[in-house]
């Protein structure tokens, strides 16, 4: 059951890719990464394995002790009487049958690790193609000998050198080990060889621990590890904490401050927090009781996925620039690997200790309890937030709220650990919304104005499918800059009754944007930034409020809306009131920590979240959503959106002095042809249903291949732009149709026909030149506004790219700009 | 507090069966080695378990008289009122004959025990109920609970702040038997072991001094004192009467036994004095602690080293000292309470090596020195030889083996040992008098 899975398995495996995920950074190999975990998990589970070990000789032991009385017994009596004596001896010795299974928990205690492994490696897509010393491709099996896959029948060698150098398993365990690893030789061979991989390295690792030499190094390692706690609990802050807040300030004024602050606070906290955790698990505070052990157990193991996140965002890529020293980010990288290794054991040796004290059973319920609390106290924050709480004072009083009736609750009940792991979240929760805000002045954007404006009442009422392209240039860009032969792209098109528009330019160059002038059929362009209040305004609109004139319209119209996102959790969390459906439905973007510490949310509201009535590929969507409003006997309005990717957005990943190892790489044209495939299937199947509808194919904004041209040059001086992209060997032409250059194309229910009356049109006009199609009524066109791409300074106005000597600076006329 | 839990727990069950009332179903298949093995194991186990209680139920069906006839002796109303608790096989001896005596006489009790090796556990009496409740953390959640009229237990600390083991709310009465006795088996208890007790079952008068002492220094309240005697010593006596007469004494033979850790004599005299002892013709049985043989197992290994040239010194690490406490002829120690075994039980000199009694804060010792600096025990059951002396231990050894007469010793089991080889019924005599009040 999925629960069961969720429960139990999948904080290991999230603990375990994020691990995972360190190591390939550390070690800059998928394969070395692997091995590096299992190393990890050999040393982390050590004190576990010492625990398990007692129990299992407890449980020889108890049978040997109840063996000669039992033969007794039986040779004394038998029947009920010997049923009877029996049950007495059993009665006494506190012992069940069922007991016997301890026998088996040395080897129990690895399944959900394995289990862990097992579903990390199935699900970790970065694996695909990469390889590792002789395997090929780690996420399918190695194929080595002559298409006989070498790395089973290893894995299967070393089992079995395990077991035949075990000391202390008897004859009948011998046999059941063996039967058992042939068997299993059958099920894994056709398995993953990253999955072999570490498996195949954790068994070699158990098989050296039957070499008294290597046991003997490790539990030196354990000792060691043990005696210089104390040192590591004062040199973990020492070391690492004064890296993880120089990087910080420093970064307080750039425009990536958002990322790495929280990955600063993150790291510091659980720097912090787990160097005091390890005091307590070294004893040093023998105030400490079981309780407060087992709630230390937890916090380690939590915090641990902190530093992991933490550190994985602290040591990103834009660490580099800020302190170039390749030894001290090495140095860095490494105290972070340590740490997470000292809460792991540390984590490990609280949890036995407690477990050990009697708290066993609490500490279970407790955990069950803490995990129950954080989601239904998220669930709760996210209800509010989704519904009532839209500004970021509203957020931080939220927060603040909820901060101080924990803290009430630590006072007056005392600091149990469920307590103190409530307390952690909702801070942890409370320093990324006050990152998120803090963000928002950095950006000052004002939430835009918007102009009420009338609904029409439409004629007829086509189904209209609106397919947004991602980043997906006009047909002469395509081929001029990204050498593309759209020529049967083009040709599907125009054969298939759709008019191409050329030379058309997007109101606004980011997506959020550009949906947001097409819903609202105003201008409006800001720069969007995380979770930004002007971004949260758009993300409402687009989910359908009140500002939504096209969903309004359509739903005046008697429309079926629907907005298809592809599990997509960027552009809004539910439809709201002129939206009928989506076929998904994600958590507020401020509750990213609770949501990313707590897996029970993450899946919880990924299986919740999902409209099941739609599945599969876009196509498929689509063809759902189509037959749907087919059936229903209702006009359908259908958004949806396809295309390519543009460049990626950090400094560090991309600037375009790379362009043109950029065009060349063919990433942008492959996902590109992917969409034009998508689009072809769709659109092919839309006519062969519905033939009589509007199709609205159209880009949402440029590539941006140009990237970070324009740094350094003052805001709004055209002429200094201009002279800036003139010594790149680009113009302001080029510059425009690289952020704003878009494909168009428009299938109405007569056939090819142009709609633009002869006006430039555009994303923000098009409804007013599709509706005034519907009714006939080029009236409708005078409320048009006028095209605009870009602010401060504005690039094209009515589809004409500015010259210098024409700049207008912004002041806020012609629409509803913001600064 | 408890309230906030307890509805936390509540809180907990009905989020938990949402939880699982709310997850979608899906199959995660996953099988490896480890996993196959430990399910085989899963699976024989709950075969076992499903066949034992299907036996369980077919003969309750057929024979229910037979079934609650053995299984259903004792009612827990009747196992409640006393309870003796033993951390295991180590204090069979003082409670084996407690027991016995209570067997004989048909009264019911409960025995708890840590020890699986316990012998306890191996009597099926209608009138025991005995089980085994774990050790370590599980025994001491147990004990922390019991539910009893009068508990018996030759254990101390228990109560004390940080020990594992609590005073159970639901315990009326905590009677204290002891493993030891003499004058100073009361000063290394540490420090309020016995602070919790209701009742001391004295093995002399002299002890009660003591407690009275302590209880005036920490203005305790008054316990209830009670002469019964040294339970132990009257299986020890048994044996000794029965004895094999191959392993009686010849008047040469120097027992020496140390305790474990610091306070051990050959840990701080070293074995030259056993080397002079072998060297005079004296033939040296060396028994260690069972704790040493476990803490200073290094330490002893050097010892036998040193010692291997001398063919008379013998090493004795049996379970059972009974063989070397029946061949000696005379007793080297230092403060160990066998010293007052070996005199009461055989009747013969004992040698108390003076020891360094440094850094006994955490013992009751401080708080009695100035009443056990009167005591005479060890001039009674032989010597105290002081450091200074240690050079000439072969004629000290010598001079009290001549001048030992065993009629001297036999006021010592009046003095140290009431109720000798007796003292189990004695205990059980005064449990039941307990009992019907």
């Amino acid at each position: 059951m999925s629960w069961l899975y969720t429960f139990t398995i999948y904080p290991l495996e999230l603990i375990y890719k994020n691990i995972y995920i360190l190591c390939v950074g550390l070690s800059g190999s998928y394969g070395a990464g692997l091995i590096a975990l299992s190393l990890c998990t050999f040393f982390a589970i050590s004190p576990l394995k010492r625990a398990v070990s007692g129990i299992v000789a407890q449980e020889h032991d108890i049978q040997n002790v109840l063996a000669p009385q039992l033969k007794k017994i039986r040779e004394e009596c038998k029947g009920a009487e010997r049923q009877a004596r029996i049950q007495r001896l059993f009665r006494r010795y506190g012992y069940h049958p069922v007991m016997a299974v301890r026998s088996a928990l040395g080897v129990a205690l690895q399944i959900p690790f394995l289990l862990a492994a097992y579903f990390m490696v199935e699900g970790l897509e970065i694996l695909r193609g990469q390889s590792f010393l002789f395997l090929r491709d780690l996420s399918r099996p190695d194929a080595l000998l002559g298409g006989i896959n070498l790395l089973p029948l290893v894995m299967t060698a070393i089992n079995l050198a395990t077991i035949f150098t075990s000391t202390d398993m008897r004859r009948k365990d011998t046999i059941q080990a063996i039967a058992v690893a042939m068997l299993f030789l059958a099920l894994l061979y056709a398995a993953p060889s990253a999955l072999l991989l570490y498996w195949t390295f954790n068994n070699i690792l158990y098989l050296l621990m039957n070499v008294r030499a290597f046991a003997a190094a490790v539990t030196a390692v354990e000792n060691f590890a043990g005696t210089i706690l104390t040192a590591q609990c004062l040199l973990s802050p020492a070391l690492t904490l004064p890296l993880a807040l120089l990087a910080g300030p420093l970064f307080m004024w750039s425009h990536n401050w958002h990322m790495y602050a929280w990955g600063e606070l993150g790291f510091a906290l659980a720097t912090v927090a787990g160097s005091a955790l390890l005091l307590g698990a070294t004893g040093l505070l023998p105030r400490l009781g079981a309780k407060s052990r087992a709630g230390a157990a937890l916090l380690c193991l939590a915090l641990s996925i902190l530093v992991v996140q933490g550190g994985y965002t602290f040591f990103h890529a834009e660490f580099r620039n800020l302190i170039p020293t390749g030894q001290l980010r090495l140095f860095a990288k490494l105290a972070c690997i340590v740490l997470i290794f000292f809460l792991l054991h540390a984590g490990m040796r609280c949890l036995i200790f407690a477990s050990t004290r009697g708290a066993g059973a609490r500490l279970a319920m407790n955990f069950l309890l803490c995990v129950a609390a954080v989601e239904i106290v998220a669930f709760f924050l996210d209800f509010l937030i989704r519904t009532t709480v839209q500004t970021s004072g509203g957020l931080i009083a939220l927060h603040a709220g909820a901060i101080a009736l924990c803290s009430l609750i630590v006072w007056r009940f005392g600091p149990g650990f469920l307590n103190i792991i409530l307390l952690i979240f909702l801070c942890i929760s409370t320093i990324s919304t006050a990152e998120d805000i803090a963000m928002d002045k950095l950006n000052s954007e004002n939430t835009p104005l918007l102009r009420t404006m009338p609904l029409i009442t439409l004629a007829e009422k086509p189904n209209i499918y609106l397919f947004y392209m991602e980043s997906t240039h006009g047909f002469d860009i395509l081929e001029n800059i990204f050498h593309m032969d759209t020529t049967y792209f083009q040709k599907f098109l125009e054969n298939n009754g759709f008019k191409i528009y050329h030379d058309i330019f997007s109101d606004a160059g980011s997506t959020l944007s550009s949906m947001f002038t097409v819903s609202t059929m105003q201008n409006f362009d800001v720069g969007i930034k995380g979770a930004s209040d002007a971004a949260q305004k758009i993300r409402s609109t687009l989910a359908g409020d009140e500002d939504n004139v096209l969903l309004a319209t359509m739903k005046a119209n008697g429309y079926h809306t629907v907005h298809l996102l592809m599990l997509s959790s960027y552009f809004f969390t539910e439809p709201k009131g002129n939206l009928d459906e989506s076929d998904v439905r994600i958590p507020a973007r401020r509750l990213r920590p609770l949501r990313e510490l707590n897996p029970l949310l993450i899946t919880q509201w990924g299986q919740y979240a999902i409209n099941h009535k739609f599945s599969g590929t876009l196509p498929e969507r689509v063809h759902q959503a189509m037959m749907e409003g087919l059936e229903r006997k209702q006009p359908l309005f259908l958004i949806f959106k396809g295309g390519s990717e543009h460049t990626p957005w950090l400094r560090e990943k991309y600037t375009y002095r790379q362009r043109a190892e950029w065009v060349a790489s063919g990433v942008y044209q492959r996902h590109l042809e992917q969409g034009f495939q998508d689009a072809e299937s769709i659109i092919t199947d839309i006519l062969e249903n519905d033939p009589h509808s509007i199709i609205i194919l159209m880009g949402d904004h440029g590539s941006y291949r140009l990237r970070y041209i324009d740094d350094g040059v003052e805001p709004g001086n055209l002429s200094e732009l201009a002279r800036a992209l003139e010594a790149e060997g680009e113009s302001l032409e080029s510059y425009a149709k690289d952020m704003f250059g878009i494909l168009l194309a428009i299938h109405m229910p007569d056939g090819a026909r142009d709609i633009s009356y002869g006006y430039p049109i555009s994303p923000v006009n098009i409804f007013r030149h599709v509706f005034a199609t519907i009714n006939k009524d080029l009236s409708l066109l005078k409320d048009r506004v006028p095209q605009q791409s870009g602010r401060n300074p504005t690039l094209v106005i009515e589809g004409i790219v500015q010259e210098p000597e024409r700049l207008m600076p912004k002041d806020g006329d012609g629409g509803q700009d913001a600064k | 507090m408890k309230k906030f839990y307890k509805i936390s727990f509540f809180f907990n069950i009905i989020c938990i069966a949402l939880g699982i009332l709310l997850y979608p179903l899906e199959a995660h298949a996953y099988m490896d080695p480890g996993t196959g093995n430990a399910l085989v194991y899963g699976i024989i186990s709950l075969a076992g378990a499903g066949i034992y209680a299907l036996k369980n139920i077919f003969y309750r069906m057929i024979a229910p008289k037979s079934m609650s006839q053995t299984t259903n002796a004792i009612s827990k109303e009747q196992t409640r009122q006393l309870v003796i608790f033993s951390e295991g096989k180590n204090y069979w001896g003082t409670f084996k004959p407690i027991i016995e005596a209570l067997l004989h006489k048909k009264i019911y009790f409960r025995y708890l025990t840590q020890d699986i090796h316990d012998p306890a556990l191996l009597i099926d009496s209608n009138y025991m109920d005995s089980r085994y409740i774990g050790n370590g953390s599980m025994g001491a959640f147990h004990m922390n609970h019991v539910n009893a009229d009068i508990l018996l237990s030759t254990t101390p600390n228990i109560g004390m702040p940080g020990y594992p083991i609590t005073r159970s709310a639901k315990v009326r009465c905590m009677i204290h038997v002891w493993h030891s006795f003499g004058d100073f088996a009361y000063a290394w208890y540490h420090r309020g072991g016995l602070d919790w007790y209701d009742t001391i079952l004295t093995t002399s008068s002299s002890m009660e001094k003591q407690i009275r002492l302590i209880e005036h220094k920490r203005n305790l309240p008054a316990k209830n004192c009670v002469i019964c005697g040294v339970p132990y010593l009257d299986g020890m006596h048994q044996k000794a009467i029965t004895a094999d007469a191959a392993l009686k004494n010849d008047g040469k033979t120097i027992l020496i036994a140390p305790s474990w850790g610091e306070k051990g004599c050959l840990s701080v005299y070293g074995t030259d004095f056993v080397a002079e002892l072998a060297q005079a013709g004296f033939t040296v049985l060396i028994r260690p602690h069972p704790q040493s043989l476990k803490t200073e197992k290094a330490l002893f290994d050097s010892f036998k080293r040193k010692l291997a040239e001398y063919p008379q010194v013998e090493w004795d690490e049996d379970v059972d000292g009974f063989a070397s406490l029946q061949r000696a002829a005379l007793m080297i120690s230092d403060t160990s309470s066998v010293r007052l075994d070996f005199a009461v039980l055989y009747q013969r000199p004992v040698l108390s090596l003076e020891m360094p009694l440094a850094g006994l804060g955490g013992y009751e010792y401080a708080d009695l020195k100035e009443l056990l600096a009167e005591s005479a025990m060890e001039q009674e059951i032989g010597r105290k030889v002081s450091r200074a002396q240690m050079s000439d231990i072969v004629t000290i050894v010598r001079e009290v083996l001549d001048s030992f007469r065993p009629e001297t010793f036999a006021a010592l089991r009046d003095k140290y040992a009431a109720n000798f080889g007796h003292a189990g019924e004695a205990v059980a005599d005064y449990l039941i008098a307990e009992l019907q009040k």
